[in-house]
């Protein structure tokens, strides 16, 4: 009897910890709780484009987690069109193959019934499952494209989720192939969160960039750029040696000007020669001395 | 009150309200980062508006007429009888200007290189002030007698201890 009570507290426990890790994971992707996500995603754009945050202090958290939104709203949404019924119904398949693990003890215990092609589906159910999730983690490694992206994404994180979550009882009670499958279900879990917002920074995700001189008399400013993202953030670049610093705060601004991809500015990009700047210090200094001379106002 | 909070509940409590009220001025740095000179701004502060459309943001300094300052010392305004702002004076490293300029990170060197010729040049109150239309740069100054090569070199070496916005020629 108490051993009865005891196993059932040691059960919800552990399906309270993996519901929280896995809940707390998804809502990290949509910006809700933190901005690793975020952070993750900017970084590999960084790395990709060569762009060195003087100060990333400057991106503000809620820049973070809107990025991380639009991941999912804006270029997913706005792209996928007649294949959300495919990816639909691929993803249906995956969540039927996860809520299908229920019958598999029952189908293993009287085979005879089944046909071949289920008996060895449900044989072969664990090792089905890992190699399936496992092709989509590399899959996710391996997509350039945006969409797909987030496609594999989507397939990969709702059944992974449902299953560490419906069969969380299987890392304590489970067989050694139960226990094997749900620790690989959740690392493939870990996994998608982490490459995502890698993957997508590095090939996907891009910044609307603007010349500074498009807000009003900045026109002296050599290679400063300003970017205005959906109108509501000003960042800009200064090339500095091979590298671009890029700093970025959110600050209201709007303007209606055409954007350019920072991807785009960032191929066609020549270093500018560097201006020479020892005739302004002669000046200045003839200057300062007879400023020190005079010892008054120049 | 004093009865049912024990002392170290209290030093608790005073040590999260110090971490709120950093992390509140953190914010509002970081809300307003960029010095735009040729606008005479920085965050919601800008030359020639009136002092009460900043709101909470700024506090009157004691026994200085017409000086405001922010909580954290980082900035501090001037405004003329009317309450508009006539100047802006920017103190912390935190702010920069469009041209990478920030106090006490930037040597005179930098100024010169990114800015060219300035308008004109003054020493005062120990300050040697750089100017450019709209945008004055402060350097801790003391007047040498000859300038060196060598007291030139160091000269450029010296970092800015304070930016101060003005009033731009080209602003109406």
């Amino acid at each position: 009897m108490a051993d009865g009570l005891w196993n059932r507290v040691i059960d919800a426990v552990v399906k309270g910890v993996v519901t929280a890790v896995t809940g707390g994971g998804i809502a990290q992707v949509f910006g809700v709780f933190g901005v690793w996500f975020g952070r993750l995603l900017i970084s590999a754009y960084a790395q990709t484009l060569s762009l060195v945050f003087v100060d990333d202090r400057f991106i503000t958290r809620d820049l973070y987690a809107e990025w991380s939104r639009n991941v999912f709203v804006s270029s997913f949404a706005e792209n996928l069109g007649i294949r959300a019924g495919i990816l639909l119904l691929v993803l249906l398949g995956a969540v039927f193959h996860v809520l299908y693990k229920r019958k598999v003890a029952a189908a293993t215990s009287a085979p005879s019934s089944n046909r071949l092609l289920v008996r060895y589906y449900v044989r072969f159910y664990f090792a089905i499952t890992v190699a399936l999730f496992l092709a989509g983690v590399v899959a996710l490694n391996v997509i350039h494209s945006s969409l797909l992206l987030v496609a594999v994404f989507i397939l990969l994180v709702i059944p992974q989720g449902t299953y560490v979550i419906l069969y969380s009882r299987d890392l304590v009670r489970g067989t050694l192939k139960e226990q094997f499958c749900f620790v690989s279900m959740l690392l493939f879990f870990a996994l998608s969160l982490l490459l995502l917002p890698h993957g997508y920074g590095k090939w996907a995700f891009d910044l609307a960039l603007r010349p500074v001189t498009a807000i009003a008399g900045e026109s002296e400013i050599g290679n400063v750029f300003v970017f205005d993202e959906k109108d509501s953030v000003l960042c800009r670049v200064t090339p500095a040696d091979q590298k671009f610093s890029l700093l970025l705060f959110k600050k209201p601004f709007s303007a209606a000007e055409r954007q350019v991809p920072l991807r785009l500015w960032v191929a066609n990009y020549s270093a500018p020669s560097r201006a020479d700047t020892s005739g302004v210090l002669k000046d200045f200094r003839t200057n300062l001395t007879d400023l020190v001379h005079s010892g008054g106002h120049q | 009150m004093a009865r049912i909070l024990s002392l170290r509940t209290r030093l608790a409590l005073l040590a999260v309200l110090a971490a709120c009220r950093s992390a509140s001025a953190q914010a509002v740095q970081r809300r307003s980062a960029l010095i735009l000179e040729k606008r005479g701004s920085i965050g919601q502060l800008s030359v020639g508006t009136k002092i009460d459309s900043v709101g909470g943001e700024l506090h009157r300094v004691r026994g200085q007429p017409g000086i405001y300052q922010s909580s954290d010392g980082a900035l501090q305004v001037e405004a003329d009888t009317s309450g508009s702002i006539t100047k802006i004076r920017i103190l912390s490293g935190n702010f920069l200007t469009t041209r990478l300029i920030r106090p006490g990170r930037s040597t005179l060197k930098d100024v010169l290189s990114s800015y060219g010729r300035p308008a004109a040049l003054a020493v005062r109150g120990g300050e040697l002030i750089v100017s450019y239309d709209g945008i004055e740069f402060g350097f801790p100054y003391q007047k040498p007698g000859a300038l060196s090569e060598a007291d030139f070199g160091q000269l450029l070496q010296v970092p800015v201890r304070a930016i101060t916005l003005t009033r731009t020629r080209s602003k109406p």
